[in-house]
Parts: structure tokens; C-alpha cells; sequence
């Protein structure tokens, strides 16, 4: 009995983990995306060819910087890679990761309920 | 270990729980490794505020620099930085300042320099907080072995500081001692002043012939100041002794009995100084009326300029608070000499107050008066020749015959 307990234990301190550490970047992963295709979906929408920003050099300190052609987009698609897309192509792929993104929150979440339902059961 | 003497004994277990200690030290170690984490931060923050500077100062050398504009967090696109020479500094609180390479590298500079001063203050802490721990944790190193702290109150045994019982984490055997102390207390300060008693009286036997030749010799001033008196010393001391007994209360009984050894020799002995301030404590008691009678006791040490270390005469109290000093340097005197130098009075003072509890005869002499002041002395010695009981030192009695 105190086995089954202190596996219990143990998976529920596992799951607080994983939800506190891990979920909160999955779903700032997901923000991300999202932002940034409302933005994509902006700028087509508003026929934008180039644009300005301040760029942060570091410590808050801004210089102009100008966007002359924004057709093309460099999206970070993981493990330090950027890929040129354009914009459509960049949406699809936004999209496509989000549903991933998504779909990975559910099974991690699911994921530990059954641990924990398996502990509970034991 | 505290034989006799009331002491506490603490084992710094308890002052200093080894657990407690050890606890502190650690609560005081999880201090330091977070001012060390603060100190990566900052000394990450002013190496960032360099890079910035050089960076700063190069950025304008160009007309513009094709780089990657940042969109959003998770995608660029590529651009150019344009404008070089202008930067939008963040001042705070959503200010923001638009300023040349120049100034904004003088903004960036003096960023820094506050940065400095954060990581030199935190510096002192984290100095603070280490040596902090490292006594915590000798303490409880010291207190897992069994460090016995041993505190012992000079104390009379007169002095029932009953205010030990038992010291509070002594061990144990302290209390279980606490009515004998008393008894072996006195019974070793008797041992050690008679020891010390004859030493003394070994080396100041020479000494003391030769003053009591001088003594005899003539009553002058240096008789005075001398321990003429030597030879009535001993006499003396028996009426000394009574007086003692009488006057002073039974806390005094020790001290009578160790006016005995006393009164025979003259005590030069750093002992006496103990035993003055032994005596000073039992008299501090005693009303202190024994003021002129003071040198009348036997065991008046007089300090001598030279032993002033030493002996103190217990009577000479009174004579020394009369103001009557001679700068001499007294050889071992008598009781009665109250010409006892400055030093020797200050100590006399102490001894003196140790023997206050002889309220006996109040003699007052001015034995420190040159011999002009004789008549005064006369007259004032004279009530005191008065009392023969009184332990009237011949000498003061030759005085008065002045």
C-alpha cells in the first residue's frame, strides 16, 4: 500500500511539473503563433510591401530599421531554423502548427490524468 | 572545575544548539548563494551594457546595415537598419529619449557605472553573510564535540550568588557543589594567601628591617610614609582581629581569619589585590564607616608605589581617600602608612573598602601629611591613641606624640 502511495506521490509531482513548467512555454509557443499569423493575415490584408520598426538593440535601445520587402518571411520553425516562406506558404504553416501544438497540450494533459487515475487505482 | 568557586558551566550545546546552529548556518548559506545569484545577474546585465556601447559606437560608421528584422517572436524578415545614428533610449516608465551615438553611449556608460556600484555593495553583503556562516558553523561544530563553556564569578564566598543555581545547561555537578563552595572557596584563598603572605614576607623582611631601623630612628615623615609599623603590625593585628570579628558581620569571618595571616606579614602579594577586591565586595556591604579605621586594620596593605600592582592594604582605604598621599614610594609598609603614595592609596581605597567592616576605632590619620602638618595629625591621631583596644598603631601614637 504505501508503494501504490508513494507512486501516487510521485506522478502527481511529476504532472505539477510538467503543467507548471512545460505547459506554460506550449502555450506561449501557441500565442506566438498565433500572433504572428494574425499579423501575416494582417499585412496581406492591407497589401503591405514594406514597413519600418524600431529594432531593440539590447537594453531597450531602439534603432529604426526598414522592412522594404515583406514578401518574404523567415519563420522559425524549431531547432534554431528559419525558413523562407511566403506569405501564404507561412500561413500554412502557422496553421499547421498550432493544430500540432494543440493537439500536444491535449495528449500531455490526458497523459497524466491516466497516471493519475493508474496511481489511484493501484 | 569550579571547585568551590561558583562557575557555570555551559556546554555550548546549549548556549548554541548544535541543531539550532547548524540550522542557522544554513538558513545564512541560502543567503549568500542567493546574493550570489543576484551577483551573476548583475555582472551578466554589465557585460551586456558594454557590448552595447562598443556596438553603439560602430553602428554609425555605416549608412545602414542590412540585417534581419524580427517579427514578432517567431519570424524575420529581412531588412535594414536605417537612421544609424539615432537611438531611442528607454528611460523608464514608457520615456523614451531620442539621442545620437554619442549620448546614448554616455547614458549607457553611466548605466553601468550604477551597475558597479549594486555589484561592489553586494559584494560586502555576500562578505558579511560568509562570515556569518562560518561562525555558525564553528559553533556547531564546537557544540557537536562538546564544548564546554566554563564561566566562574569571582565571587566571595560570602557571596552566596545563589543566582547560579545551577547554571542553566551547566553540568550538573556545579549545583551538587554549591554548598561546599563556600567552605573550599575560603579554604583556598586562605591556602593561597598564605602562600602568597610568605613570599612576601621572605622578601620584604629585608625591606622591613631595614625601615624598622629607620622607624626607630627618627619620626619623620618617611616614617610615616614607611611601614613603620611593622613591628606593631603584629601586635596589632590581633586587636585587629577583633575588631574585625566585631565589626564586621559573619560575612566578615572569613575575612577576619584571613586578616590574620594577613596582619602578620605584609602582603604584598598580588593575591592581596584579589583579596581586596574580595574585600571590597564583602565590604561593599558594609557601611563604610570604618573609613579612618581603616589602616587600623592589621592587614592593611599598604602599596607601595612598587607593589602597587600588589597588595593593597585593606585599611589603608581610608587613609588614602583622606587625600593624604605622598608621592613615595612607600616600601612595604605597615598598615599605618598612610603616606601611602597616590597608586598605593587607589589601592588602598579597594583594600580599605575590604576591610570597612572593621567599624572599630575611627582613627583618623593623616599619616600622608609631611611632618609640617604634624600638629594637624596630632590632633587627629590623638582621639584615635585615645582607644587603646582600638588596634592603634604605635606608630600613630608616635605620631601623636609629635
Amino acid at each position: 500500500m504505501d508503494e501504490i502511495r508513494l507512486r501516487q506521490e510521485k506522478v502527481e509531482k511529476f504532472e505539477g511539473f510538467v503543467d507548471r513548467r512545460l505547459k506554460p512555454d506550449l502555450v506561449n509557443a501557441i500565442a506566438q503563433r498565433s500572433d504572428l499569423k494574425r499579423n501575416i493575415e494582417n499585412l496581406e490584408q492591407n497589401g503591405v510591401t514594406s514597413f519600418q520598426s524600431m529594432v531593440n538593440l539590447g537594453s531597450e535601445v531602439y534603432m529604426q530599421a526598414d522592412v522594404p520587402d515583406t514578401r518574404r518571411i523567415f519563420v522559425d520553425i524549431g531547432l534554431g531554423f528559419h525558413v523562407e516562406f511566403t506569405w501564404s506558404e507561412a500561413l500554412e504553416f502557422i496553421s499547421v502548427r498550432e493544430a500540432r501544438l494543440a493537439r500536444y497540450v491535449k495528449a500531455s494533459e490526458s497523459y497524466f490524468r491516466y497516471q493519475l487515475n493508474d496511481a489511484n487505482t493501484l | 572545575m569550579g571547585d568551590g568557586a561558583k562557575g557555570t558551566v555551559t556546554s555550548l550545546d546549549a548556549l548554541f544548539p548544535a541543531e539550532e546552529a547548524s540550522r542557522a548556518a544554513r538558513r545564512v548559506e541560502e543567503a549568500i548563494s542567493e546574493r550570489r545569484g543576484e551577483l551573476r545577474r548583475l555582472r551578466g546585465f554589465a557585460a551586456d551594457n558594454a557590448a552595447l556601447v562598443s556596438l553603439v559606437q560602430k553602428l554609425p560608421d555605416e549608412l545602414s546595415h542590412d540585417i534581419m528584422v524580427p517579427f514578432g517572436g517567431a519570424a524575420f524578415f529581412p531588412g535594414r537598419l536605417i537612421h544609424t545614428n539615432e537611438f531611442m533610449v528607454l528611460l523608464g516608465e514608457g520615456y523614451y529619449a531620442e539621442r545620437t551615438a554619442k549620448q546614448t553611449a554616455e547614458i549607457l556608460r553611466r548605466r553601468g557605472k550604477d551597475l558597479e556600484a549594486q555589484i561592489e555593495s553586494l559584494k560586502a553583503t555576500m562578505l558579511d553573510l560568509e562570515a556569518e556562516a562560518k561562525f555558525f558553523n564553528s559553533t556547531a561544530a564546537e557544540a557537536a564535540e562538546g564544548l564546554v563553556e566554563i564561566r566562574e564569578d569571582y565571587v566571595e564566598e560570602n557571596q552566596e550568588k545563589v543566582s547560579e543555581p545551577g547554571s542553566p545547561s551547566s553540568k550538573h555537578e556545579d549545583s551538587l557543589d554549591k554548598p561546599n563552595d563556600k567552605d573550599e572557596e575560603y579554604a583556598r584563598i586562605m591556602a593561597r594567601l598564605d602562600e602568597l603572605e610568605k613570599e612576601e614576607s621572605e622578601a620584604e623582611s629585608e625591606l622591613e628591617k631595614e625601615e624598622s631601623v629607620a622607624e626607630s630612628a627618627s619620626r619623620d615623615d618617611e616614617e610615616e610614609d614607611d611601614a613603620g609599623d611593622v613591628d606593631a603590625a603584629p601586635s596589632d593585628e590581633d586587636e585587629d582581629e577583633d575588631e574585625v570579628e566585631d565589626a564586621v558581620g559573619s560575612d566578615e569571618d572569613e575575612d577576619v581569619s584571613e586578616d590574620d595571616t594577613w596582619g602578620n606579614k605584609e602582603t604584598k602579594s598580588v593575591l592581596q589585590k584579589t583579596r581586596v577586591q574580595e574585600m571590597l565586595d564583602l565590604t561593599a556591604a558594609k557601611p563604610p564607616a570604618d573609613y579612618k579605621q581603616v589602616h587600623e586594620k592589621a592587614p592593611i596593605v599598604e602599596t607601595k608605589v612598587q607593589s602597587a600592582a600588589k597588595a593593597v592594604s585593606f585599611n589603608l582605604d581610608n587613609e588614602q581617600s583622606h587625600g593624604q598621599q605622598k608621592p613615595h614610594p612607600l616600601p612595604p609598609e605597615s598598615r599605618y602608612s598612610a603616606q601611602r603614595t597616590g597608586t598605593s592609596s587607589q589601592i588602598q581605597n579597594i583594600s580599605s573598602a575590604g576591610r570597612k567592616a572593621f567599624t572599630g576605632s575611627v582613627i583618623e590619620h593623616d599619616h600622608c601629611l609631611p611632618p609640617i602638618q604634624s600638629p594637624n595629625i596630632t590632633s587627629l591621631e590623638q582621639p584615635s591613641s585615645s582607644n587603646p583596644s582600638k588596634r592603634v598603631s604605635r606608630f600613630k601614637m608616635q605620631k601623636g606624640n609629635r
